[in-house]
């Protein structure tokens, strides 16, 4: 049973690193290796099946997590998107120069901009910018199936292979067994001592986002036993708080509020619950499935429709018994920011706790943002 | 005084002023202008006394047209917000205090701070769209959420799509006509009316082009105040309109063929782009060194208006097109002129144009879609045409945050380049 | 392209000889210099204070001629520049302008300079001594001699000492880039977790170093580099931006004063003062 532990803990680790720095790029790199195309995304908005299904690697985009930025600085100005510099600084650096194309998205500014960077400065062969809706509409979803299908064709002469319906409907399948795995990854974060802390289960959810999805689910599925009756050490499993961030890739600022007194039992996050919530449906033309479910599923702060995603935030903090939201604005990131006095008023209405902290993309001001956690966490740990 | 008192007060000086003792250095258009605006901003009162209701537009002010049209008064918020001037600081607080994000472009600060301040005729409707950037689309969306009241986001297609996107945008604007007349009482699309506001429109388009030839000439028969002075399409009820960019375009035609120019001795021309500090002159400080401002251009928003294109419905769509859609079509083409390839080959295209010497490009804080481009902006010109950039930064309507030195000075620098590059002595 | 009205003394440009002076009043100090026949004689350097500055540039002008032993009223030309120089009654000139005339003085091989001052950083592109490209910090403090100065404040010590702290540590300490006031918070966070001083003050100024570094890419930064203003002086500064640019940059043997030689060597070349 313990060599089974060691064995167990060990593959989990390597699943929970996956996202850092120093091992995201290796998954990437072996598939190129292989003859293999990878392309980058900067968006959780892309149906990826659709480039999984033409046989390259769909991976997400991180940003270096180096503080300092000066290669992406020469082209983009202090004030403006963080993600998108750290993104643009690991472009320039050379990081990604095994990247054989991107697509972004024209939603944000800032990304539109950032596309503009990488013709501009002669990057990738293959750039594609996707326009994703911000609302959900009919006639927006009969537009995006539209795009979708260009940006299809798009990947077909790239990659020079057909998508075909039967392999956009097994890329599908094998998309929502990922879903399904996390989804009861995260069924368990419900327990009062859940098996994973916070910070690891950003850790596996960003693996997802790195990583080929079969290897992915195969490493996941052989875990999920031994996850059903891990013990982690957890500190402290009260107050239970729940993330609401977007483009927060580093588990270590999960980690931070959890060593500042705190358990984050669960998130609302792109890079966390909404990457992998709302399955596809199976029935009907993949094409239209996979807009229907990329453009209605749990709502980001960037969709027009704020509404939804307070009501699904207000049903999770029943379902995962969550004690107060911590809600991480980024700096020159505006979805969020504009949405946030309504998140907060309708928050304030519910009873539920709540506090807004401006962060940097990279993991800064560490001490500033440690004490405004503890002092929350404590103002919640006097009602235990 | 609320906005709408004191911008009456406003215009009706300088009416009084230019009446009784008028400028001959300054455009006699001015004074059509101000009388536009006092007359528009008198029926607004009225209307915000009487409580009419009003469709808050959350940029694009083509859908002033549109809105005008189904039989609703509007407000264009951004442009509203621009008209603020030193009064500014009272809705920056207003906005702030309620949790908005104070560094984002100041335009719409003002505009949520304005909108909460009751000083504006509440809406019955907010309109806003994904045609310009993100500030302007979720200020419209929180303005609908704070009023709450009926509202519509209106999806841009995306680029290249052609036909395809065209009917996405024609069949939105059905669904907003039809959503309007359902929701706000006395609200009905009269499709004549909006066509009469397309003439009007594309009559100015044909003096616009004019403009913008006369600004070819050397010594530049316009200042670069007045390259600023378009008005807003706000004012497409008046029935001077029109005549407005007549006068203008006579006025700007008479200097031009007497070979005066707006500035004494024109050393070097250079475009201005993205936004300005509206509570200063930086323009007069150029000017005083020699160097024209022939040409505003205010970013993705809408260039110095596009070049007039007639419509060719026949040839593009096998038909002549209805004004709705018409506008529709408008719409899908401009979805190309936001993008930031666009607009940096305007800006090439108008600088080769004019024989400018160089641009100045203003970082205007908060707005992504703008300061993200100067860069690259800066770069193509220089590879293309071997003109300088400036690219500096600054806040149009925060003058708290406005240090003239150091604004100025840059400026200085710049001109010394400009004209050391040029063999002309500074 | 450089400007056909280049004032350089080998296009022929160059007048009499004069006696002229140059003066850039910084946020901080004000730099004054007196030239004869554009050789330097004397230069000054003054803190700003509560005295107005045109006094203080007066009574400036008066020891410089002293120290050349010559007489106030022998001055034939004062120039301004700077920030502050619309406070003086005398003809101005842009401080890219000069900087780059001042370098090319300096170092003849001089391709880029960088001025690092107290509030303003500005990279000059300045072949042959001719600015034909600028760019300047915005308005943040973290680009400028300001912002190591918060940090010597918050760690109380003094400036002088701090740039020349050698760093021993493997340089993974990172301070804020973004904004003076986080960064201040970030240090004293980092001297309660006991981390090394000197690494600190290596992880601040990579911080300035990565806000200086576009501004020499956006002029070109063609060979020689050379570094001016006062900051210049900092070696840990210097070692941060070599490693950032790749090769080595040259410190102007007294920074301060680039600028303020440009100004009276432009006075004594440029015709329109005549």
């Amino acid at each position: 049973m313990v060599q089974n532990t060691v064995t167990a803990e060990k593959r989990l680790k390597k699943l929970v690193e996956a996202g850092q720095e120093a091992n995201r790029f290796n998954w990437a790199k072996e598939w190129k290796a292989q003859g293999k195309k990878v392309i980058g995304l900067v968006d959780t908005y892309i149906p990826e099946e659709i480039i999984y299904a033409a046989g390259a690697l769909p991976w997400h985009i991180f940003g270096t997590w180096r503080q300092n930025v000066p290669l992406a600085s020469v082209y983009r100005p202090p004030n403006t998107c963080r993600y998108c510099a750290h993104v643009l600084e690991s472009f320039m650096s050379g990081q990604l120069d095994f990247l054989d194309g991107a697509v972004g998205s024209d939603w944000d500014d800032d990304r539109r901009v950032l596309w503009f960077q990488w013709t501009h400065l002669k990057m990738m062969s293959f750039r594609y910018q996707l326009h994703v809706p911000l609302k959900d509409s009919d006639l927006a979803r009969i537009q995006f199936t539209a795009n979708v299908t260009r940006l299809k064709k798009g990947l077909e002469k790239f990659c020079g292979v057909e998508i075909t319906d039967q392999s956009l409907a097994d890329a599908i399948g094998v998309y929502n067994k990922m879903r399904s795995l996390l989804t009861r990854v995260y069924e368990m974060r419900k327990r009062d001592v859940p098996p994973l802390t916070g910070a690891e289960t950003l850790g596996l959810t960003t693996a997802a986002m790195v990583m080929p999805k079969d290897e992915y689910i195969k490493e996941l599925e052989a875990l999920l036993p031994y996850l059903e009756t891990r013990k982690p050490v957890i500190t402290s499993p009260h107050p239970r708080l729940l993330v609401s961030a977007d483009r927060l890739d580093n588990p270590a600022y999960i980690a931070l509020i959890e060593d500042a007194g705190a358990l984050v039992a669960m998130d609302d996050m792109d890079t966390g619950s909404r990457y992998f919530w709302n399955e596809v449906p199976v029935n009907g033309d993949p094409i239209e499935a996979l807009s229907r479910r990329y453009l209605s599923k749990l709502a980001c702060p960037r969709m027009t429709f704020w509404d939804r995603q307070v009501s699904q935030v207000k049903e999770w903090v029943k379902e995962w018994k969550i004690d107060g939201i911590v809600n991480f604005t980024m700096s020159y990131s505006y979805p969020r920011f504009f949405g946030m006095p309504y998140f907060r008023d309708q928050m304030e209405t519910a009873g539920i706790p709540f506090l807004t902290i401006q962060r940097e993309y990279y993991l800064g001001s560490v001490g500033q943002l440690r004490t405004r956690v503890e002092a929350f966490a404590e103002t919640l740990a006097e009602d235990f | 005084m609320n906005f709408l008192e004191a911008e009456v007060a406003k215009y009706e000086r300088r009416v009084k002023r230019i009446k009784e003792n008028p400028d001959p250095t300054k455009l006699k258009a001015n004074l059509l202008l101000y009388e536009m605006w006092l007359s528009h901003r008198k029926k607004m009162l009225k209307q915000f006394n009487e409580g009419v209701p009003f469709a808050y537009l959350s940029g694009g002010s083509v859908y002033n047209t549109l809105f005008r049209a189904m039989g609703f008064h509007t407000i264009h918020l951004p442009t509203t917000a621009d008209r603020v001037g030193s009064g500014a600081a009272k809705y920056f607080d207003i906005a702030r205090q309620r949790g908005y994000p104070d560094n984002t472009c100041d335009r719409i600060q003002v505009y949520l701070g304005l909108t909460m301040s009751g000083e504006l005729p509440r809406p019955s409707f907010v309109f806003y769209y994904g045609g310009e950037c993100l500030p302007l689309t979720y200020g419209g969306r929180w303005v609908a959420e704070e009023f709450k009241v009926p509202s519509y986001f209106l999806d841009y297609p995306e680029e290249d799509s052609g036909y395809e996107g065209f009917q996405h945008v024609l069949k939105q604007y059905r669904e907003l006509i039809s959503y309007c007349e359902s929701e706000v009482p006395g609200v009905k699309f009269d499709e004549a009316k909006l066509g009469e506001y397309q003439r009007k429109t594309d009559m100015n388009h044909h003096l616009h082009q004019e403009i913008y030839e006369l600004k070819k000439r050397v010594p530049c028969p316009i200042s670069g105040k007045d390259a600023l002075r378009m008005p807003s399409m706000e004012l497409c009820d008046e029935p001077q309109f029109g005549e407005y960019y007549k006068l203008f375009r006579d006025e700007m035609r008479e200097k031009a063929e007497k070979g005066i120019g707006a500035l004494p001795e024109e050393k070097a021309r250079v475009m201005w782009v993205v936004s300005a500090p509206f509570y200063a002159d930086p323009f007069s400080f150029l000017e005083s060194r020699g160097v024209a401002v022939p040409i505003y251009d205010a970013g993705v928003g809408g260039g110095e208006r596009r070049e007039y294109v007639p419509p060719d419905d026949e040839k593009k769509y096998g038909r002549r097109l209805s004004p709705l859609e018409y506008l529709a079509s408008q719409t899908a083409e401009g979805a190309e002129g936001r993008t930031p390839g666009s607009k940096s080959e305007r800006i090439l295209k108008n600088c080769r144009e004019l024989h400018l010497d160089g641009v100045i490009y203003f970082m205007l804080s908060g707005c992504m879609p703008e300061i993200g481009c100067g860069r690259i902006v800066a770069e193509n010109l220089e590879r293309e045409l071997g003109i300088p950039t400036l690219l500096i930064d600054g806040y149009c309507l925060d003058s708290a945050k406005y240090n003239q030195t150091d604004f100025e000075s840059k400026l200085d620098a710049f001109v010394s380049v400009l004209l050391a590059r040029k063999g002309v002595p500074a | 392209m450089p400007s056909s009205v280049c004032y350089l003394p080998e296009r022929g440009y160059r007048l009499s000889p004069m006696i002229v002076a140059g003066v850039d009043v910084g946020v901080k100090n004000v730099k004054v210099v007196l030239f004869d026949d554009s050789q330097l004689k004397s230069q000054l350097i003054l803190p700003v204070g509560m005295e107005p500055v045109t006094g203080m540039v007066e009574k400036a002008l008066a020891d410089l001629s002293r120290q050349a032993n010559l007489a106030p009223g022998d001055i034939q030309r004062v120039l301004a520049t700077g920030y502050g120089a619309f406070l003086l009654p005398y003809p101005r000139i842009s401080d890219s302008i000069c900087l780059a005339r001042g370098a090319y003085f300096v170092r003849s091989s001089c391709g880029t300079a960088m001025d690092i001052g107290a509030q303003r950083s500005m990279a000059a592109s300045c072949t042959g001594g001719v600015c034909t490209k600028f760019s300047a910090n915005g308005k943040c403090a973290v680009g400028s001699g300001m912002f190591l100065e918060a940090v010597a404040n918050v760690l109380r010590l003094k400036l002088e000492d701090m740039a020349n702290l050698p760093s021993q540590g493997d340089n993974k300490i990172q301070v804020s880039s973004m904004c003076v006031v986080f960064a201040e918070s970030e240090i004293i966070s980092l001297v309660h977790e006991g981390a090394p001083v000197a690494d600190i003050v290596r992880g601040a100024v990579n911080a300035l170093a990565a806000q200086i570094y576009p501004l020499l890419v956006q002029v070109g930064m063609a060979r020689d580099v050379l570094l001016c203003g006062g900051v210049a002086r900092s070696r840990v500064l210097v070692a941060a931006l070599q490693e950032l640019i790749g090769f080595e940059a040259v410190v102007a043997e007294q920074p301060e004063f680039v600028p303020a030689y440009g100004a009276a060597l432009i006075a004594t070349e440029r015709r329109e003062w005549s």
